[in-house]
């Protein structure tokens, strides 16, 4: 508070002798421009008094200040954005009587609510691995991180192998290519990473109770069905309010805790800002503000600190680990109907076994070259002309750019099995989450 | 424009006006010797398990701080005082906290508009839609002590209460 008081009174006299000087503080950054308000109001008022310039002017002026400066004052205790700094200000009023006389009497105390550095990073990828394939680039995994202090923080991000497998089995087996994983923030207006949108390599600007996402990047090498690779986001608190600009980090709370240095992590911003291990002070609480690092351990062995150490409690960082596993890109469930002779469904010989296929690409890349082969089950034949794809009826014999379905050997019989290019001939490419639905039938020997 | 003394005399005006607002509890004096105080509570646990609770200077607190209010009042004239009234609005970044307010010989009541006071329990908000609800703590505004006694030379008493740090 004392540097505060230093503060107000240096600001207005500089630059109520026109200097201009820009003054930045840290600890009143976001309410700078509310406090700048109330102190514009007061330049305007001392700039109307010298016009007259006399010497009862000068000490209008001064009253004027004070108001001003009053204004000033209440506008920083009533910051929406953010607790931190904020005067706590509370004023008594005792009213009586003394011989009948009425009075009134105030009496107020005042400090200052501290900064609580506290902040969650946590996977959000729906609570399971994210699914890959085998050389697959820039696959995306993605976390949240939230704010619960009570002040606007900037935060650092960077992305590291970590292990075990933080879903358990199968245990933590590979790598993402050395060198390929990135970090970015969701910047854009679509929702979900788009690399020409979600270039930031920063949280910016992340008010209390506010979250904000972050992607994680990697390319996968040569690996089979199963295998996982775990990676673990770690996050830095670094200053808030300069919006659009990094802000410099915090690695030193006022209680002697402090955070390790960034390096053996990889540095944050894609490699772009080391933060040196900060240096353990012990700073005597004062009516001013003082920050305290109070964010929480790492959940799991797997959430490492750039120290590549299970994050302790309450170092300025914290993190969470999600896994990237490989899995076929294309889920096929398969069911079946009987229809039989007499309209009901008991599967006696004749009756037919209608079958479905919904093939589904899964993870987040279009599939290329699709094609679905299944056999006609013993003991039974298939129906000619019965395969459907998504709702119109196939042909079975090739006869491309009509459709890219057939029975297999339909011109020679038995027919063995039926085939659907889904990509027809390699020109489609199936995106994810998009369901195509095969149907053919056979009737029960 | 401004001459060096002048401006000299300006800065020190405003130091001293900041620092007079910033150090914390003030009172003022008449036929009752007035002042307002704020402990953070400390909560400490003995080894044989009792809970120990402290209440000291508020230097660092934090979200969540539990801080006791303790305003003190003493008649410091040669004659009785009647008809005291104590009327406290809850701070900024506070939240009153339930069944805290006390004080000897008084009747306390509550408010959430700073104008209106009944006792707790009796007090009705509004929500956005229009339908009342009884008050909780964390929608009360003010807190008034009405002391049912007339305060003789010398005496001494005073009221407390805590809130929550938001």
């Amino acid at each position: 508070m004392f540097f505060y008081s230093v503060f107000c009174a240096v600001f207005v006299n500089k630059n109520l002798s026109g200097n201009g000087r820009e003054i930045i503080l840290k600890n009143i950054r976001y309410n700078l421009g509310l406090c700048g308000f109330g102190i514009s109001m007061m330049l305007k008022i001392v700039a109307a008094n010298n016009k007259v310039g006399d010497t009862v002017n000068i000490v209008k002026q001064y009253f004027n200040i004070f108001t001003a400066l009053i204004f000033s004052l209440l506008l920083f205790s009533s910051n929406v954005f953010s607790a931190a700094g904020d005067l706590i200000s509370n004023t008594a009023t005792i009213s009586y009587d003394l011989a009948g006389v009425p009075t009134m009497t105030n009496a107020s105390t005042t400090f200052t609510e501290d900064r609580r550095v506290n902040f969650v990073v946590a996977a959000s990828n729906g609570g399971l691995t994210v699914p890959v394939i085998s050389d697959m680039t820039d696959a995306v995994m993605q976390f949240i991180i939230t704010n619960t202090g009570n002040d606007t923080h900037d935060f650092l991000i960077a992305a590291v192998n970590t292990s075990p497998n933080p879903f358990g089995l199968p245990a933590d087996y590979f790598d993402p290519l050395l060198g390929t994983v990135q970090t970015f923030v969701e910047s854009g207006v679509t929702n979900g990473y788009q690399a020409v949108e979600d270039t930031a390599v920063f949280v910016d600007e992340l008010a209390p109770g506010v979250s904000s996402t972050v992607y994680v990047l990697a390319d996968m090498p040569t690996v089979v069905i199963d295998d996982v690779a775990a990676v673990v986001l770690i996050a830095q608190v670094a200053e808030g309010g300069s919006p659009g600009i990094e802000g410099a980090f915090i690695n030193a709370d006022d209680n002697g805790r402090i955070s390790p240095d960034s390096a053996p992590a990889g540095d944050y911003g894609n490699g772009a800002t080391n933060v040196p291990a900060g240096v353990s002070t012990i700073n005597a609480d004062t009516l001013g503000m003082e920050t305290v690092f109070n964010d929480p351990a790492g959940l799991n062995i797997e959430d490492l600190s750039t120290a590549l150490v299970t994050d302790i409690v309450g170092n300025g960082q914290h993190s969470d680990a999600g896994a990237y596993q490989v899995k076929s890109p294309v889920n096929i469930v398969k069911s079946v109907t009987v229809i039989d002779t007499l309209g009901g469904n008991d599967p006696h010989s004749g009756a037919t076994l209608r079958y479905q296929l919904n093939v589904t690409v899964v993870g987040n890349v279009a599939v290329d070259d699709l094609v679905i082969v299944d056999a006609i089950p013993a003991n039974t034949t298939y129906t000619d002309d019965s395969i459907i794809l998504n709702g119109v009826s196939q042909t079975d014999v090739i006869d491309l750019a009509t459709d890219y379905s057939r029975a297999i050997d339909i011109l020679s019989k038995p027919v063995v099995s039926i085939e659907v290019d889904l990509s027809e001939g390699g020109v489609v490419a199936i995106g994810s989450g998009v369901t195509n639905t095969i149907i053919f039938e056979v009737t029960i020997n | 424009m401004k001459t060096q003394k002048q401006k000299t005399l300006l800065t020190i005006l405003i130091f001293a006006f900041s620092v007079f607002v910033a150090m914390g509890a003030y009172a003022e004096e008449g036929a009752i010797r007035f002042s307002n105080n704020a402990f953070k509570q400390v909560i400490s646990k003995a080894a044989d398990g009792t809970v120990q609770y402290d209440y000291i200077e508020p230097s660092l607190v934090l979200p969540d701080d539990v801080i006791l209010y303790e305003i003190v009042f003493e008649n410091i004239s040669g004659q009785e005082i009647s008809n005291i009234v104590i009327n406290n609005p809850i701070a900024n970044n506070s939240v009153y906290r339930d069944s805290s307010a006390a004080g000897d010989s008084t009747d306390i009541t509550f408010s959430v508009d700073g104008k209106n006071f009944a006792a707790a329990g009796a007090l009705t908000v509004k929500d956005s839609s229009g339908k009342s609800w009884q008050a909780k703590p964390e929608d009360y505004t003010a807190i008034r002590w009405l002391y049912k006694k007339a305060l003789k030379p010398g005496e001494k008493s005073k009221v407390t209460y805590k809130t929550s740090i938001k």
